[in-house]
């Protein structure tokens, strides 16, 4: 499974708000589905299978 | 392409304040972004002070200045720290264009009387950032 990047939107375990962080696509699914991270750019979101509209315009 | 319009942090925070029960108490509508020429106080201001980019063209973080104003120290104090507390509960809020992920304290209410009024108008003032993105 690849990685992805999301950017931290609330606290969350040991996560500051802010924190980019690379994870497998189903873990970053999740988090952005929680509310509690934003994809990183439009390519990790649609990787992810998620809404490219949560996420930054490519870099 | 169309532009990606960053969301109005200040009109959100407006909106949802004057939408605040124990805010409307307080100072019934009497919330926006500068005080109109002949306020009736107690009012609060809201002012977007600075900010940074946290996901590019999606997610910021905006450092918003709220200003309490009335006739009375005790009653600015009072107004300062509802106001405050209902700001907090905007942590994990959908707005209309916006959503608010997140809110911390970056300066608790302070004493800061309007000196440009004589006598001086009852003021206190926090800052809080706000963690904003847009409504996907």
């Amino acid at each position: 499974m690849s990685k992805v990047s999301v950017t931290f939107a609330a606290p969350h375990e040991n996560h500051k708000v802010g924190d980019e962080v690379r994870l497998d696509e189903a873990e970053a699914r999740h988090l952005v589905g929680a509310g509690v991270a934003c994809f990183s750019t439009v390519p990790d979101a649609k990787a992810a299978g998620g809404d490219p509209a949560d996420a930054a315009t490519k870099r | 392409m169309p532009l990606r319009l960053l969301p109005d942090v200040e009109r959100a925070v407006v909106q949802f304040l004057r939408a605040q029960t124990d805010v409307a108490t307080l100072v019934s509508q009497r919330v926006s972004t500068e005080l109109p020429g002949s306020p009736t106080y107690p009012y609060v201001t809201v002012r977007l002070v600075t900010g940074a980019e946290l996901v590019r063209e999606h997610f910021d973080a905006q450092q918003v200045q709220v200003d309490c104003w009335a006739d009375t120290k005790a009653a600015a104090a009072l107004l300062a720290r509802t106001v405050r507390a209902a700001v907090l509960t905007m942590r994990d809020t959908t707005h209309d264009q916006s959503v608010i992920t997140h809110v911390v304290t970056l300066t608790t209410p302070s004493w800061l009387p309007d000196t440009e009024v004589t006598p001086p108008r009852p003021r206190y003032t926090f800052d809080v950032q706000v963690f904003i993105h847009i409504k996907p």
